[in-house]
């Protein structure tokens, strides 16, 4: 069971959040894409061994997606971002 | 009865004329592992045997290296040797053999599959398993007892028989069940129509049943040894050598090793092994939680699925049932799960059979699974020359092994792909052409 | 009463005033309150319990504890309570309770299978694998039943368990694992040196002034723990005894069973959250191997000890003690004390610190080679060991006894310590693995960390006693695993401890190797001639103990599992005698049959009521989405594939949601309020995913965007009216409104006050025929059916449900998103072409241009009638071209919805086929359960092509 930090409620138990997998940015414009570098944003993931950030959802709680730094071996969590300011340093 | 049976055979066996006949046995049945050389064995304190497979130590160049020595890359390399008449042959494990989901599966065998491709590969891979232990004299212990996949809802019985009638279509013994069925094949399970998912009807594969995962790993391993396969175990391959987009070696930790093809059957750490040769994948790997009971007297004789409430369970030989829990929704390498998760299926489990309240929890393990966006594999070319990769299985892992090996096989061999892994490509993920098995896997992925 | 032979007269910590009964195989023996199973037998003098498995060879009790591994019985068979494989030592006797003993037939001393014995020699590592391969119709037929035969300990009873279990949450400072020695001087100490308001012990941040919560829990009763010293303690902490902490996961996460065996509860498991935890979980002994080391009457020293002082119960009467460490010495003098002749302490080392202090005949540098006896110990084979301490001399002493108390060593139970990613090392001098680093705020103190009460560097270390080749020498009692299989999977390769586990399954019964696992460890080692270190152990995990999978599944059993929702019309529905279909979480009326009607008779009626009169519908399970701010209109012509920006108010329409691989996910009506305010439906299925899927895009992608949802499906019931007549119902129902087309036209809505309650009204239809859909707060929402009911009572209104609407709508050819569609589908597939927009982007839109997304000859949507108008395809039907083709069979495509359609006088169907309607009028076939049946491809909309019925006056 992870203890996740949600950035508006505080450490809740992993099963009030639904997951969002990696932290990805919609391509600003997708027709200028090629079928692959389409296919890239949709399906294709770093997978990341390590830390890893992502998305998560506190569904059972404020609704509020938001970002972690989580450590994919040992589930260790090191920070938890609002969402839109984490979009912001992604880009 | 079965105690009647040892007491009428035991005196032969206890025999010394036996033992000496079985010489003769022996020599007639040639380097066949059989009754008569574990007497023989016996008789001589068993002093001689074997190691089931060579630990080699790496050459410098191979013809065909696989990394990964669990069963999918075993399985490669045998096929390759036995069916390819290929030789210089190398499997590479960065642990021991089997050790990740070959190791860690809740052992089930079937091939109900809804889409034409993926029901005509693990079908393929289903035919090889009825004879595996006689292909490999090894015993793997291919029990067909028969899969119930469980509807629980009007929509879960739409698309049971839609699975039901397509399969049929593909030659794959396919029958429904309905509740009265079930109840007279599986009497355990309460198909009390007040249960709050009640039990509608299901699916029931005969052929479908389990295998004991580890021995095929090891069957696999000594098969290929025999046929001249480099097993190296406790080497981690650091990196992959490519030059002008066509690979031409691997970085390990015994030093660098050359080939010509190289196959990836890493599972989950597909991702981070094709990282290496640097492109990614559509992959996510998931921590997959598994457990079994304290073993009891036979009490479940068939395999139980219900993907709407995420049970899947078996009893094993030995007599434990074996239970898969769905995936732990985020990726983790750590082969460890959230116990809820454990939590949640047993209360599942309690409504389909409240007698196994009393059935305690022996031992929970997970292991890691690599899942696709459509729950479906990749095994083919990549956009390096030479290097195939084999990974995605998801939950279908153990079940697809000697299929996956005798396929990912040929398409090494001959760098194009065989008919039936055409459709699995990574290209159907740039063209949209995805084969989407939610439905089948049983697991939420 | 009978009495106790084996009990002493007094000690122990036992209730003698209380006498309990209990049979043991049929037999009634007696014992005293706060006896474990075994120590009852043991008073009793009885040993021998059950049968090994593999070799049915005899087993007894070995230990005190969770870790034994010879005890097994099922207790309470053939009653609701009955629990296969519980191990003596961990059973309290009660009155009435009743134990048998497992794999013994007739009985446990007379056992039948026990002529596998003469088999064992056979039944080595590997063995399975090795043969039963030949013939290969055998497997099936004889071999795997009796392998399975063979198989298991105890029987899971066929009747179901009436035990109640419960879970509990709870949030603790500090957990201290263990009320032992080290556990009880930690919370001592740690209440004597801080203040339990002091939380920068473990938070350095926190500001906060509550008392520190402290939780000591202990796996024994606390009858078996220094009572005095932990009722102190639990004035000022938390005290949980009888409570095994068996698990431990990430984030300083617990999982405990309580043991409660009150008349209500059985079992608590606990889930603990813990700032820091100190693991004090001791050590456990381990047995030597040696020939027949496995004979009833030989037992772990320390466990004799147990016996004697919890009990009052001597082991035997004429003992051996055989050890290689100091440890059993105490044993030894404690069980002179209790009045047991011990007749010799047999150490393996050179020299002993104990010569001359005691009068207890001690031979040093001497191993015991070989246990003697049948069902119990007889004597044991002590010889002395040569100068090279490998070989042994000829001259052998042979000491009868019918006890043998050994110690090889100890093992740190650190089993918590690992599963919570801690690292172990082999410590050479103490011969036992010692945490080393840890992964997650907790520490080892005591025993489980490697630190003895006595002095163990003086241990000499010997995993085996060599004698012969090692069959009856065993190392897992439970698993049938001798010194030789480890040899012979050595010698098969099985390099590594995992494979060595999984070739063997030493280590994999009920105990999970407790006492087994470093002897299997150091004899491989042996065999590789590798350092134990290179051996490595294997993964610990969870449980520590086995745990119910009842009491893991606690009170979320029957309704509980997932909750029911129903609508706040669903009591009128059980009232009508509405019989219901799951959707989801929901109860929805599927059908209202009357008696004696046949649901095709039901459905029949249900359809012709609503296309000759009105017929109405609950569709409060619709998800509601209320959609407000400045940017909602932008919104939603990302989301939907059609353009919503443009939507006057009072408008309604009809949209469709891919995600952004093109295929569709969820459909829906959405009304526009006002300038800014839009209102969702979705599907039922749909809501929870909808919801979520739109936040997402709200707060990552465009949080800049001014748009709030708020969920609203509880908050409002749909009443779906249709038919002919259904204006005339509205009338009765609104008498103020007008309904005509052109005060209400298609597709709009108006918000209507009825007596206070203000009502949205949809002019929509699902159904084809002039309908209306009536929002209405769920507190009205019973109130508002039961006028609309009254209001068409004068046209026979019908309640229907949710297959007559299903029918209803495919007879129009209308989708169900989710039946029609299967996350393979796009909206060009369902020739929905109409509905994507050319002006905009939204999601998905990107991907219809992909190769296979943009294919001509894609699966797309058709009508199916079958050649006999009577024949009702089934759903999920394939469809095929050539109806005699051979297996593989090139299959079209598939029947998503079938039924018969009253309206029509014929069955119709939806199907997904290749290349769509440009297959119109040619005849396919379903070939169904050894018959064809040959359909035509047409149109599907199989009713009032043109639409006019939900236009008229």
């Amino acid at each position: 069971m992870l203890i996740i930090k949600c950035p508006y409620c505080g450490d809740r138990e992993e099963t009030e959040f639904s997951y969002g997998g990696e932290n990805k940015k919609r391509p600003a414009d997708p027709y200028s894409l090629s079928d692959k570098e389409w296919a890239e944003y949709l399906f294709f993931k770093k997978n990341t061994v390590g830390w890893h950030n992502e998305l998560w959802n506190h569904s059972h709680g404020c609704r509020r997606w938001f970002s972690i730094e989580r450590h994919t071996v040992t589930n260790e969590i090191k920070q938890s971002t609002p969402s839109q300011l984490s979009m912001e340093e992604n880009i | 009865m079965y105690s009647l049976i040892y007491l009428s055979i035991t005196p032969y066996f206890l025999h010394m004329d036996f033992y000496k006949k079985i010489t003769y046995y022996e020599k007639k049945m040639g380097k066949k592992l059989s009754i008569f050389g574990n007497i023989k064995a016996s008789h001589e304190n068993h002093e001689n045997w074997e190691p089931l497979w060579k630990n080699a130590t790496p050459k410098k160049t191979y013809d065909f290296i696989i990394i990964g020595g669990g069963g999918h890359g075993l399985a490669t390399a045998y096929y390759l040797s036995r069916i390819h008449k290929s030789s210089n042959i190398a499997v590479i494990e960065k642990g021991w053999l089997g050790g990740g989901g070959t190791g860690r599966n809740t052992s089930i065998i079937r091939s109900n599959y809804l889409w034409d491709e993926s029901a005509h590969l693990y079908d393929f891979s289903l035919k090889l398993y009825e004879t595996l232990s006689q292909d490999l004299n090894f015993n793997t212990m291919v029990s067909q007892r028969g899969v119930l996949n469980l509807a629980h809802n009007l929509s879960d019985v739409r698309g049971a028989k839609r699975r039901l009638y397509a399969n049929q279509l593909n030659g794959i013994d396919s029958e429904w069940l309905d509740t009265e069925g079930v109840k007279k094949y599986c009497p355990i399970i309460n198909t009390s129509p007040d249960a709050r998912y009640p039990v509608l009807g299901s699916t029931l594969q005969r052929r479908g049943g389990v295998a004991r995962h580890d021995a095929v790993a090891w069957g696999y391993a000594r098969a290929a040894s025999d046929a001249g396969v480099d097993i190296i175990q406790h080497c981690e391959v650091t990196d992959i050598h490519v030059s002008n987009n066509k690979v031409v070696g691997v970085e390990t930790t015994q030093g660098r090793i050359n080939a010509k093809r190289v196959g990836i059957a890493v599972a989950g750490y597909a991702s981070n092994v094709a990282k290496m040769a640097g492109f990614e994948l559509p992959i996510a790997t998931h921590p997959l939680q598994a457990y079994v009971s304290e073993p009891v007297k036979p009490i479940l004789d068939c395999v139980v699925m219900s993907g709407a409430v995420h049970v899947y369970l078996s009893q094993t030989d030995k007599g434990e049932l074996v239970m898969g829990a769905g995936v732990d929704k985020y990726i983790g390498y750590g082969q460890r799960g959230s116990f809820n998760v454990i939590e949640e299926q047993l209360s599942a489990c309690m409504q389909l059979f409240p007698l196994f309240s009393r059935m305690r929890v022996m031992r929970t393990w997970a292991g890691m699974v690599d899942t696709c966006p459509d729950a479906s594999p990749i095994v083919g070319k990549t956009p390096v020359d030479g290097l195939y990769i084999n990974c995605g299985w998801g939950t279908g892992g153990f079940k697809s092994t000697p299929g996956s090996g005798w396929v990912f096989a040929h398409t090494m061999f001959n760098d194009a792909p065989h008919d039936l892994n055409k459709a699995f490509s990574l290209e159907r993920f740039y063209s949209g052409a995805l084969i989407d098995e939610h439905g089948a896997a049983a697991v939420a992925h | 009463m009978i009495k106790q032979k084996f009990r002493q007269t007094a000690g122990g910590v036992i209730n003698r005033e209380k006498s309990i009964s209990f049979t043991f195989n049929n037999k009634r023996l007696y014992g005293y309150d706060g006896d474990t199973l075994a120590s009852a037998l043991l008073a009793n003098g009885i040993h021998l319990v059950s049968r090994s498995f593999k070799t049915h060879r005899a087993r007894g009790i070995m230990s005190a504890g969770t870790e034994e591994a010879g005890a097994i019985v099922q207790i309470s068979k053939n009653t609701p309570k009955s629990q296969p494989n519980m191990r003596a030592t961990e059973v309290l006797i009660y009155d009435g309770l009743a134990a048998q003993s497992v794999n013994a037939w007739p009985s446990v001393k007379f056992d039948i299978a026990s002529i596998n014995k003469l088999f064992s020699k056979y039944l080595f590592a590997g063995f399975y694998y090795k043969t039963f391969m030949w013939p290969k119709s055998f497997w099936k037929l004889l071999y795997e039943p009796m392998i399975r035969q063979m198989g298991g300990l105890g029987k899971c009873d066929i009747i179901n368990d009436d035990r109640e279990y419960e879970r509990n949450n709870d949030f603790f400072d500090l957990v201290i694992i263990g009320a032992g020695k080290a556990g009880l001087e930690y919370a001592e100490q740690f209440l004597r040196t801080h203040k339990t308001k002091d939380h920068s012990i473990f938070d350095k941040q926190s500001t906060n002034d509550t008392t520190l919560k402290i939780l000591l829990v202990d796996e024994n009763p606390l009858l078996y723990l220094n009572k005095e010293r932990i009722q102190k303690l639990g004035k000022e902490i938390n005290v949980l005894t009888h409570t095994t902490v068996f698990g431990y996961y990430d984030n300083n996460y617990l999982c405990a069973v309580e043991h409660v065996n009150s008349s209500k509860i059985d079992q608590r498991i606990w889930h603990i959250t813990a700032k820091q935890v100190v693991l004090a979980t001791g050590a456990i002994e381990r047995p030597f191997v040696f020939k027949n080391n496995d004979l009833p009457g030989i037992m772990l020293a320390n466990s004799v000890q147990t016996y004697i002082s919890r009990f009052g119960v001597r082991c035997g009467k004429d003992a051996v003690v055989f050890t290689n460490n100091d440890s059993a010495y105490q044993v030894a003098f404690d069980m002179k004390a209790a009045g047991i002749n011990v007749k010799a302490i047999i150490d393996i080392r050179k020299t002993s610190p104990f010569e001359g202090r005691t009068d207890i005949p001690i031979f040093t540098q001497s191993v015991i080679l070989e246990a003697q006896g049948k069902n119990h110990i007889k004597s044991v084979t002590v010889s002395q060991i040569k100068s090279d301490e490998q070989s042994v001399y000829r001259v052998k002493q042979i000491i009868s006894c019918d006890l043998l108390a050994v110690s090889s060593g100890w093992t740190p139970s650190v089993h918590l310590h690992s599963q919570a990613g801690g690292k172990l090392s082999f410590d050479d001098d103490k011969a036992c693995f010692v945490p080393t680093t840890t992964e997650q705020n907790n520490v080892s103190i005591g025993a489980c960390n490697g630190d003895f009460s006595f002095d163990i560097s003086s241990i000499s270390k010997k995993w085996e006693i060599e004698n012969g080749i090692g069959k009856s020498s065993y190392v897992d009692f439970l698993e049938d695993v001798s010194a030789l299989d480890i040899r012979i999977a050595a010698k098969e390769g099985m390099s590594s401890v995992e494979l060595l586990k999984r070739y063997t399954t030493v280590g994999m019964g009920v105990d999970q190797g407790k006492t087994s696992n470093v002897n299997a460890i150091g004899i491989l080692a042996n065999a590789l001639d590798k350092p134990i270190d290179l051996v490595g152990t294997t993964r610990f995990r969870a449980p520590y103990t086995c745990v119910n999978f009842g009491a893991l599944a606690g009170k979320e059993l029957g309704d509980l599992l997932d909750p029911v929702r129903t609508t706040p019309i669903h009591d009128w529905h059980v009232d009508h005698g509405a019989v219901f279909e799951d959707v989801g979480q929901w109860k929805r009326p599927w059908y209202f049959p009357r008696t004696h009607e046949s649901m095709q008779e039901t459905l029949n009626r249900e359809c012709l009521a609503v296309r000759t009169s009105v017929g109405m519908m609950d569709a409060s399970t619709l998800g509601k989405i209320d959609i407000q701010g400045k940017d909602s209109g932008k919104f939603l012509d990302l989301i939907y594939t059609n353009m919503f920006s443009s939507l006057k108010v009072g408008s309604v329409k009809y949209g469709l949601m891919c995600h952004e691989d093109g295929m569709i996910f969820d459909d829906g009506v959405t009304a526009k309020i006002a300038e800014n305010h839009y209102y969702m439906t979705t599907t039922t299925g749909g809501a929870a995913n909808v919801l979520d899927w739109m936040e997402y895009w709200l707060q990552t992608e465009y949080p800049d965007w001014e748009v709030y949802l708020t969920s609203i499906t509880e908050q409002y019931c749909a009443i779906a009216v249709s038919g002919p007549h259904v204006k005339k119902v509205m009338k009765h129902v609104f008498p103020e409104e007008s309904f005509s087309n052109e005060s209400f036209t298609f597709m709009t809505s108006k918000d209507i006050l009825l007596n206070g309650i203000n009502i949205r009204v949809l002019r929509i239809s699902f159904t084809g025929e002039l309908a209306f859909e009536l929002h209405v707060p769920s507190y009205h929402g019973k109130e508002i059916w039961e006028q609309v009911y009254q209001a068409g009572k004068p046209y026979a209104i019908t309640p229907y449900g949710t297959e007559t609407m299903h029918i209803l709508r495919a007879e129009k050819g209308f989708i169900i998103a989710g039946q029609e569609t299967d996350g393979s589908v796009t909206p060009l597939d369902l020739d929905m072409n109409w509905i994507v927009s050319k002006k905009k982007d939204f999601l998905g839109k990107r991907s219809f241009l992909r190769k296979d997304t943009s294919r001509k000859n894609r699966k797309k949507l058709v009508g199916i009638i079958t050649k006999d108008p009577k024949v009702v395809l089934p759903e999920g039907a394939q469809l095929v071209k050539d109806p005699h083709g051979s297996i593989p069979v090139n299959m079209e495509g598939h029947v998503t919805s079938s039924y018969y359609s009253a309206t029509l006088k014929r069955s119709i169907a939806l199907a997904l086929i290749n290349g769509g309607l440009e297959n119109k009028g040619k005849t396919l076939y379903a070939p169904i359960e050894g018959s064809i049946i040959p359909v035509e491809v047409t149109s599907p909309v199989f009713y009032d092509p043109k639409g006019d019925r939900q236009h008229a006056e």
